[in-house]
């Protein structure tokens, strides 16, 4: 008898690296450490590039980057999972995110998310102002 | 946003910029080069709302997605130092090894709790750092 398959429950720890193994030698995806497989080399480029940009190698292992997207795309879930917990959402927002960020370990990254919101509000105020003398220069025009 | 934290924003950028400016004055040239490296490259945004939309089947606006990219950045600049703290511990040099990044991941999750449980399994720390 073939035996079964096992499925990751709701959220158990499997590092990821040992799923995709186990992905690639049995042919087939295993819940979700399963479909992490399937994001190789999407992050790969600009990882290389960031990897040294913080400290490694001017040319970084291919092993140590794969590692790295892995584990990646693992926290990328995990942060958007968390924040969608609290029940049915329709579309992640900035609100959840808060949230999800908002333990002392994570301070950092809440931090560069305010930032970027600023960022993000300061193309938009500039964009509001440069259109509003615009259409002033129009109507002297007119 | 309000005009409050926007404008404390600005003078805390504006800070952080003359900050940036002495250090940058006493870099070599090979820091010059890993600097620029860290500031021109970012995870690709589409990449990451491909992540979140296929993985959690969640729909993701391309400005929430660079918010996610943006600070998935932070993450990856935590786990290199940790990794590199790893190496540096096991007296080893070079290229890290995939090895070094699992071992400072394996304490980042012990140190900070999984996200996704959301609760670590003991306050294991009595005086935090």
């Amino acid at each position: 008898m073939a035996p079964r398959p096992s499925y990751t429950s709701s959220y158990t720890y499997i590092p990821s690296y040992r799923d995709t193994l186990a992905a690639a030698s049995s042919g087939g995806s295993r819940g979700v450490g399963g479909k992490k497989s399937t994001f190789r080399g999407l992050f790969a480029k600009e990882l290389r590039n960031l990897m040294y940009g913080f400290g490694d190698d001017r040319n970084p292992a291919n092993d140590t980057v794969n590692v790295m997207e892995e584990i990646l795309v693992e926290y990328i879930v995990d942060v958007c999972q968390t924040a969608l917990a609290p029940g049915k959402k329709a579309r992640l927002s900035i609100e959840d995110l808060r949230r999800a960020l908002s333990r002392p370990a994570d301070a950092k990254k809440l931090a560069r998310m305010e930032e970027l919101l600023f960022m993000q509000e300061d193309i938009k105020r500039a964009r509001a102002q440069f259109e509003e003398s615009d259409m002033n220069q129009a109507s002297y025009q007119s | 946003m309000a005009d409050d934290d926007y404008s404390a924003q600005l003078s805390w950028q504006s800070q952080s910029k003359d900050n940036l400016k002495v250090l940058m004055d006493n870099f070599s040239p090979a820091h010059h080069e890993r600097f620029e490296a860290y500031r021109r490259h970012a995870l690709p945004k589409s990449a990451v709302r491909k992540v979140i939309q296929q993985t959690l089947g969640q729909q993701v606006s391309q400005p929430v997605a660079q918010i996610v990219a943006g600070f998935s950045k932070v993450f990856v600049g935590e786990m290199m130092e940790k990794a590199h703290a790893v190496q540096q511990r096991r007296g080893e040099t070079g290229p890290l090894s995939p090895d070094h990044l699992r071992e400072a991941y394996r304490l980042y999750q012990e140190e900070t709790g999984r996200v996704g449980a959301a609760r670590p399994l003991r306050s294991k720390r009595i005086f935090m750092k």
